[in-house]
């Protein structure tokens, strides 16, 4: 069978997964931060956490144990720069103006949020405008060109944080990944122990939530943000191991990335996208650069899944009843989102991802990116927040 | 505060419909609301925004210790009735 | 009473979201047509042939579960009525957590 078949294939079931984790688990990084910002409740924050502890070890034992060699690991592998502050920050901002990050507005999108709808517009105006202008004008595949991973021009180790430190040892992974998810366990433990302890001072009772009931597997009720968490580490396994064992090349989360085959699907029959647009040559640079569409290959693994996770969150607010067409009142609204959607989306592309291809995945792949986005994200999203707060 | 039943037939004083907008929206303009009400005064919210119901309100109606009351109008439809009390 | 009013106001979208999945069905098959088209110029980042086959076939068999879901949906929705007690269902509801 053809192993590229089988990868997709496979990679559909987990967006699905993905999907039913994130509209039911409510797992939105704008949700969580806003919730802890303006009132110190970290329950989906608890999720988030989880979901990157859990992965990030599963990750490590995975590639120490040998089951995905470091060798074709890193070839996943993002370089890490500058890029990723700059990128994180307007992105920050946009996700903030929007109320739904990268992975919140597809399932926003999902169960009929018409304002995140314009936001996705606005996202894929947003690509072409750094396609076609900000991608040739800055020659910013220069800043990257050294490590970005289709191109494989040093396919490396330049970014994998195990190398810098232990060199080429096995065990190199799996020490970085209890260092690293470890840390985010901890924490994500230790907040939902603060956050029942509290509840059931409040109360007077041993206060608990289940993490599991009948009642969320039948759609009745929103699963709870641990699970969803749980379920996220599961879909980045999956789909960690699925590419690994067909095409042995192996793919990390990523949901930006696609929005710009979305483009090039949309554009293709009305301009050709490799010769007439945004001519541009480097001097310094072999005849490469003319937009970003020539380097973006047509279709990622991603692709697929990003339309499946679309299917599943729409699926899964059906069934749990929760469907409905939104259309806000203030039509300034669709506004705000869509210039929130050029942030977003000019952000994700200069810092090569979002809050899952370049932070989540940043951390599965042990490499900076993670580190470097979430300060200048947390800022952005911020910034955002006291904003909106200012003018509304 | 927890919930309180009692409040579901209440007659509302100000009313704030954030149909189909998401976070931060609905808990920001109900805050902003809540503070220019006076003692007593009870705020009736409309929102579909399901997330904002089951952690931001709860979350942030505990903290300013004021009772509250959320009910289901229809799928992924809730309205919130909040009396403030201080 | 107002929110009295909005209850008879309310309509089940859920129509709306069986569209939805069938365009996103129609969309992925369309999408197909286009990567031999697109991958054919391609200098940086080409596929192979078997791989653009591979994923042809992939995407299609997605759109086409895809349209089969909301067919399914549409059932659900329409013959055995399910989702329509979820609408009607006014109950009081609490909030689950905290």
């Amino acid at each position: 069978m053809n192993p590229y078949f089988l990868e997709y294939s496979i990679i559909g079931i987990a967006g699905l997964i993905f999907g039913a984790a994130l509209e039911r688990g409510r797992m939105c990084f704008v949700l969580a931060t806003n919730n802890m910002f303006m009132a110190k409740d970290t329950k989906i924050l608890e999720g988030i956490l989880l979901a990157f502890g859990i992965s990030i070890l599963a990750f490590g034992i995975i590639e120490s144990a040998g089951i995905v060699p470091i060798q074709s690991a890193v070839q996943g592998v993002f370089p890490a720069g500058w890029y990723d502050l700059v990128g994180s920050l307007l992105f920050g901002f946009g996700i903030g103006l929007c109320g739904a990050c990268m992975s919140g507005l597809i399932f926003r999108a999902g169960s009929g949020f018409t304002q995140n709808w314009m936001q996705l517009f606005g996202i894929l105006v947003g690509t072409i405008f750094f396609a076609f202008i900000i991608f040739p004008l800055t020659n910013f595949l220069y800043w990257i060109l050294h490590t970005i991973p289709w191109l494989n021009l040093k396919p490396g180790f330049a970014d994998y944080i195990p190398h810098e430190w232990f060199g080429n040892a096995v065990w190199g992974p799996f020490v970085v990944a209890l260092i690293f998810g470890g840390l985010f366990l901890i924490l994500g433990l230790y907040l939902t122990k603060r956050r029942f302890g509290k509840i059931s001072k409040e109360r007077g009772v041993n206060y608990k939530e289940p993490i599991i009931t009948w009642d969320m597997l039948k759609f009745k009720e929103a699963y709870s943000p641990r699970l969803g968490g749980i379920l996220f580490a599961v879909v980045a396994v999956i789909v960690f191991l699925a590419s690994y064992f067909t095409v042995h090349k192996v793919a990390y989360m990523g949901v930006t990335t696609p929005y710009g085959s979305f483009d090039t699907y949309i554009l293709a029959p009305f301009i050709n996208l490799y010769n007439t647009v945004g001519h541009y040559k480097a001097s310094f640079l072999p005849k490469i650069s003319s937009n970003w569409f020539q380097i973006v290959p047509v279709a990622i693994p991603m692709t697929l899944l990003v339309i499946t996770t679309f299917a599943g969150s729409t699926t899964t607010a059906i069934l749990g009843g929760e469907f409905k067409w939104r259309v806000p009142k203030r039509k300034i609204m669709f506004l705000q989102n869509f210039i929130g959607g050029i942030f977003t989306g000019v952000g994700a592309r200069i810092a090569l991802g979002c809050n899952i291809g370049t932070l989540w995945s940043g951390f599965l792949m042990f490499s900076w990116a993670g580190m470097l986005f979430l300060p200048t994200l947390v800022l952005g999203m911020y910034l955002a927040l006291k904003f909106q707060q200012a003018i509304w | 505060m927890a919930e309180e039943k009692s409040l579901e037939n209440v007659k509302p004083d100000e009313t704030l419909d954030v149909l189909g907008e998401t976070c931060p929206i609905p808990e920001a303009m109900a805050h902003k609301k809540l503070n220019k009400m006076k003692v007593g005064q009870v705020l009736e919210v409309y929102t579909d925004h399901a997330a904002a119901v089951e952690n931001s309100f709860p979350s942030m109606l505990n903290k300013l210790n004021y009772p509250y009351c959320v009910t289901k109008t229809g799928p992924g439809e809730f309205t919130i009735k909040i009396k403030k009390t201080s | 009473m107002a929110a009295a009013n909005n209850i008879k106001k309310r309509k089940n979208h859920n129509w709306c979201g069986i569209t939805l999945l069938a365009l996103y069905g129609l969309f992925t098959i369309y999408a197909s047509f286009f990567l031999s088209y697109l991958n054919k110029d391609k200098v940086i980042g080409k596929l192979s042939n078997e791989a653009i086959a591979g994923i042809k076939e992939s995407f299609i068999l997605w759109g086409i579960i895809m349209i089969i879901g909301s067919i399914l949906l549409l059932i659900r929705e329409y013959v055995l009525k399910s989702g329509q007690e979820e609408v009607k269902d006014t109950e009081s509801g609490v909030s689950p957590h905290y």
